[in-house]
């Protein structure tokens, strides 16, 4: 029978590696408070709000567009017809939820870039506004 | 001469999946998609599970190549193409439009009965691997 160390060092070692990529390929979130400085002008931001439709529908971002993993299929058209070439998208949800950011994998997947996600989300925003 | 042909299938197969793991690695976000595709796991896991994979292929393929915790890095690989294998099938059951995603997009096969007899023969070719470490063993000992 093979070592159980054997096991454990060939389970373990990858996970350096693939932590060191996982840091390098996902952008850290854009702080709210920082987001007036830091981000593009409103008007050549792609906003994507991951929200469910009521939350969406109670508030969003102006010009913001849905786009959520559950209805991918439908929601994606109108954000591929909306985002032009080196248009930076931001994407956001509630506070402390993961659906930006799965939404935000998935973009760069398919060769959006930049694609960041709102830290703080919506709230963050709102924030912002007062 | 058999020596010699139990070294060339070790590191044959040990270069397979170095291959195929550093094809995912420079790629993580498009494999990610696949896994996703196959709707077994979603979000953050699918991610995670991108990241991970594509260089535990690399390790362990290397440690067949170099002759190190071969045996274990033999049952990791076949416990890795078994879980491929049923994820492909269920794939294959639910009627889904998966690629392979085993090669990343370089050798992409949509045609999944092509991709679980490619599997079978290198599960197959794992196991022999593993069971001639440990018959080479037995008879060190004797």
């Amino acid at each position: 029978m093979p070592s159980w160390k054997h096991f454990a060092c060939l389970l373990v070692l990858p996970i350096f590696p693939a932590a060191l990529a996982f840091a390098v390929s996902n952008p850290k979130p854009v702080r709210g408070a920082a987001l007036i400085e830091t981000a593009e002008p409103a008007a050549v931001t792609l906003w994507v709000d991951a929200r469910p439709e009521r939350k969406f529908n109670e508030q969003h971002i102006p010009g913001a567009l849905r786009l959520t993993e559950e209805e991918w299929d439908v929601l994606i058209e109108p954000v591929l017809q909306q985002w032009n070439l080196g248009t930076p998208v931001m994407v956001y949800c509630e506070p402390g939820c993961g659906s930006s950011a799965e939404v935000a994998a998935r973009l760069r997947a398919m060769g959006l870039e930049p694609v960041n996600v709102l830290e703080g989300g919506m709230a963050a925003w709102a924030e912002t506004q007062r | 001469m058999s020596r010699i042909f139990r070294s060339a299938a070790r590191v044959g197969v040990g270069l397979i999946f170095i291959y195929a793991g550093v094809v995912k690695a420079m790629d993580p976000s498009a494999f990610a998609e696949s896994i996703r595709h196959f709707r077994l796991v979603s979000g953050l896991l699918a991610e995670l599970l991108a990241f991970y994979l594509p260089y535990l292929e690399i390790v362990t393929g290397a440690a067949l190549v170099i002759h190190r915790a071969t045996q274990a890095a033999a049952v990791i690989l076949s416990a890795l193409v078994c879980i491929f294998t049923l994820a492909l099938a269920s794939a294959w059951w639910r009627g889904l439009d998966v690629s392979c995603g085993c090669f990343g997009k370089t050798l992409a096969v949509t045609d999944l009965s092509w991709a679980m007899l490619r599997n079978a023969m290198l599960l197959s070719a794992l196991i022999w691997i593993c069971r001639s470490v440990q018959s080479a063993r037995a008879r060190r000992g004797k």
